[in-house]
């Protein structure tokens, strides 16, 4: 059902969830893993059935002015959300610098900065990437996949476990697809760009060690395509696969600029279910290929 | 994968170390010199005797992950990690106790305890083959490289990149090199570290001189610490979870200017290569050799 005019930011949560369906994995707490990397990580890390779609920022029991959405809420698109007018910002990745998107004790600069900033401006950050079962999430799910010409043969699977189609391509003409579809020309393949791919894996995003590796050792995939990974446990996975001679590639294309389509795709179908006005703004990861 | 909080403790017992780390008057504890075949047990021992060190196996499971501690040994690799290309090199050498510093079978403690993969996974069971057939025997080596007396893992990235000379008095590790663009720095650390590729956050003509270097993934704090380090205008890094590094380097930028490399987590292998040679000290009779490991990424046009 459209929102009307005036209508909370909590109520436009409540639409969203209602339209877009349930999550496709629910929170299975803190398992016995999550406790040690939280000891020893120097870091944080997000037990892979956590889910993470919530206000993270601001007082979300205000009336909406006006939408931002973006692959994370950097301080430059929060920046633009203010000249646009705009009072909620949703932000598919973290934007604390913390995976969890916690505010540290003690905020390092950027950070201090970019929390002043939410409060003087009042600005209302939403976290909403978790994949969502209904047709509408779905299609945010599937945004980067449909963006590189896969619309059919995919394979029923948890979309919370990423996505796996069939198709019959090679690796360099998938590299060519990901680069013409996303904000990024430095992406980093592991493996033969001549490869034959017949099965194609999609993970929208990793920030744990192994979660990738029930898929890229599936028999029916050859390629991962990923936003980032743990370099001493799925790159090596890959590289030893590869030196035993099976037809596997992976291809990390950045977390942040992996969200771009579906950060799209989502203000697009926003403006059918909200009257205010709603614009996508690219994130600009900003990396240069050293050449 | 991670840098010890011991590092700090074990690091004050500078004093002992190699030639290349430039340090004077090292010598190994204990130079394992014995006469008759020396089993993959025999070496371990001698190492962590060696070594000087308060030798805790965890959290890095710096212990003898694979093969028969009873195998003779008859020389050591080291490197980034045991993949199945450095294990054909090793044996083609003849050097049957390899020491790498990550994790050889894709769960980074090694135990299996958190592997989401099958014990029938066939590249496990082929890693494990190989290893076994070869007569084989895998020790890691992870926190007591960085710990090491002048820290392994740092310095040689330091040698390596020709920044040891520029080093600053400094808690961890920051250089002051002659100024240059971001852009020619980053082309300086593509072709000393031999990568394929290389990305670099920020204006690649930012004059950069003061960086500050880690390797591996120390963590998104230690490594927002780097940037927040008061006259650095560049990082170095390992590997970053990005929504949190790579986006605190966004965040930054729209308060100052700074240039961020994410050179990847086998910027650690260098100081592997110093393993080989402070093994080389401990074992004079016996083959100890760095095995490197290529990029293993490319960027296709």
């Amino acid at each position: 059902m459209p929102l009307q005019t005036g209508q909370t930011g909590h109520e436009l949560f409540a639409a969203i969830q209602a339209v877009a369906g349930p999550e496709a994995h629910r929170h299975r707490g803190v398992d016995a893993p999550m406790r040690r990397d939280t000891a020893i990580a120097g870091g944080s890390y997000r037990a892979p059935g956590a889910l993470v779609d919530g206000f993270r920022a601001g007082d979300a029991d205000v009336p909406v002015q006006g939408v931002v959405v973006a692959a994370r809420a950097s301080t430059a698109v929060l920046q633009r959300a203010v000249e646009l007018g705009a009072n909620i910002v949703i932000s598919r990745t973290a934007f604390y610098n913390d995976s969890m998107d916690r505010p540290v004790s003690r905020p390092e600069s950027a950070l201090k900065h970019k929390i002043d900033y939410i409060a003087a401006n009042k600005l209302v950050v939403l976290r909403l990437q978790d994949p969502r079962t209904g047709p509408a999430g779905e299609a945010i799910t599937t945004a980067l996949a449909t963006g590189i010409g896969l619309t059919t043969g995919r394979k029923p699977l948890n979309s919370a476990d990423g996505l796996i189609y069939e198709t019959d391509t090679t690796v360099l003409e998938i590299v060519r697809r990901v680069k013409a579809a996303l904000p990024t020309q430095t992406v980093r393949l592991v493996g033969d760009p001549a490869l034959r791919v017949r099965g194609l894996a999609i993970a929208t995003e990793s920030n744990r060690p192994n979660a990738l590796a029930p898929l890229i050792s599936r028999a029916d995939v050859n390629l991962l395509i990923t936003g980032e990974v743990h370099e001493t446990e799925t790159t090596p996975y890959v590289m030893d696969a590869i030196e035993l001679g099976l037809p596997k590639a992976m291809l990390i294309v950045g977390s942040i600029a992996m969200e771009e389509p579906a950060a799209r795709h989502l203000a697009e179908w926003l403006k059918t279910i909200t009257p205010v006005p709603v614009t996508y703004v690219p994130s600009n990861e900003g990396l240069t290929e050293v050449m | 994968m991670r840098s010890v909080t011991r590092r700090a403790g074990l690091a004050g017992m500078a004093g002992l170390g190699l030639s290349s780390l430039g340090l004077a008057g090292f010598a190994p504890r204990s130079p394992a010199l014995q006469s008759g075949p020396r089993t993959a047990r025999d070496v371990f021992a001698a190492i962590k005797t060696a070594s000087g060190q308060y030798w805790d196996p965890n959290p890095t499971d710096d212990r003898i992950i694979y093969g028969d501690p009873a195998t003779p040994i008859t020389g050591i690799a080291t490197g980034f990690f045991s993949s199945l290309a450095l294990l054909k090199a090793a044996r083609d050498a003849g050097l049957n106790y390899i020491v790498p510093h990550e994790a050889s079978f894709y769960e980074r403690y090694d135990d299996f305890a958190e592997s989401a993969l099958t014990d029938a996974d066939p590249v496990v069971v082929a890693k494990k083959r190989f290893v076994t057939e070869n007569r084989m025997v895998i020790q890691r080596m992870h926190g007591h490289a960085h710990s090491a007396p002048g820290d392994f893992i740092s310095t040689g990235l330091l040698q390596h990149l020709g920044w040891d000379q520029y080093k600053l008095d400094t808690p961890r590790p920051t250089v002051r090199i002659p100024e240059a663009s971001a852009i020619e720095v980053g082309r300086h650390i593509k072709a000393t570290c031999g990568r394929r590729t290389l990305r670099m956050f920020g204006d690649p003509n930012q004059k950069v001189s003061v960086i500050s270097l880690s390797s591996g993934m120390p963590g998104e704090n230690r490594q927002i610490e780097q940037m927040e380090t008061e006259g650095v205008n560049a990082v170095f890094l390992g590997e970053v979870r990005e929504p949190e590094v790579l986006g605190y380097a966004q965040d930054l930028a729209a308060t100052r200017p700074i240039v961020v490399y994410l050179v990847g987590h086998t910027s650690e292998d260098y100081g592997m290569r110093l393993a080989a040679e402070w093994m080389q000290s401990v074992f004079p009779d016996m083959p100890c050799r760095w095995i490197p490991t290529v990029d293993p990424y490319t960027n296709p046009a």
